[in-house]
C-alpha cells in the first residue's frame, strides 16, 4: 500500500517545483511534468508486472484461446501508450494533437479486435 | 535514476533563467537565447532516453 503513498508524495512535490517555473519559463514546467509522468509510469509498470504473472496462470488454464488473451494485452498496451502521449500533448497545450493521438489509438484497437469479431460471427452462424 | 532527473531539470531551469536574466540586462539578447537553447538541448538529452526506456518496457511487458 505504501507505493501509492510514495506516488502521491512524488506527484505533489514535483507539482510544487513545476509551479515555480510556470511564471518565468513555462517550458521547464512542462519538462518536469513529462519526466514525472514517465517516472510514475515506471512505478506503475513494475507494479503491474506482478499482476501480469498471475494473468499468465489464467492464460495457461485455457490453452486454445491464447491468441485472444495476447490481443487483450496488446490493446491494454496501446491504450496506455496513447493515453500517456495524449495527456502530455494536452498538458503542453496542443489539444488537437492529443485528440489525433487518441483517435489513432481507438482505430488501432478496432483493427486489432477485427479477428475477434470475425470468430464471433463464425460461431454465431454455426449456431443458426 | 529517473527521480533525480526531475531535480536536475529543475536545477538547469533555474540556472538558465538566471543566466538569461543576467545576459538580458547586460544587453546581450542573443547570448540569452543561446543559453536557453543550450538548456533545452541538455534537458532533451535526459528526457528522450527516459521516455525511450519507458516505451521499451511497455513493449516488452504487453508483447506489442
Amino acid at each position: 500500500m505504501e507505493i501509492v503513498v510514495k506516488i502521491g508524495m512524488l506527484g505533489i512535490v514535483v507539482a510544487i517545483i513545476g509551479v515555480q517555473f510556470k511564471g518565468i519559463k513555462n517550458e521547464y514546467g512542462i519538462y518536469i511534468g513529462i519526466v514525472c509522468a514517465t517516472v510514475i509510469c515506471f512505478y506503475l509498470l513494475r507494479y503491474l508486472q506482478s499482476g501480469l504473472e498471475m494473468l499468465d496462470f489464467i492464460k495457461k488454464s485455457m490453452p486454445d484461446d491464447q491468441i485472444y488473451f495476447s490481443l487483450l494485452l496488446k490493446m491494454l498496451g496501446i491504450t496506455y501508450i496513447c493515453e500517456f502521449c495524449a495527456s502530455i500533448c494536452r498538458e503542453a497545450g496542443y489539444i488537437s494533437m492529443a485528440d489525433q493521438i487518441e483517435v489513432f489509438g481507438k482505430i488501432s484497437i478496432l483493427l486489432i479486435a477485427m479477428p475477434i469479431t470475425k470468430t464471433l460471427f463464425d460461431m454465431m452462424s454455426g449456431f443458426l | 535514476m529517473s527521480v533525480s532527473v526531475i531535480f536536475k531539470i529543475a536545477a538547469v531551469g533555474i540556472l538558465v533563467t538566471l543566466l538569461g536574466q543576467v545576459l538580458k540586462h547586460s544587453g546581450r539578447e542573443e547570448q540569452a537565447f543561446l543559453v536557453s537553447l543550450a538548456g533545452l538541448i541538455l534537458v532533451l538529452t535526459w528526457i528522450v532516453p527516459c521516455i525511450y526506456d519507458l516505451f521499451e518496457t511497455i513493449q516488452s511487458l504487453f508483447a506489442l
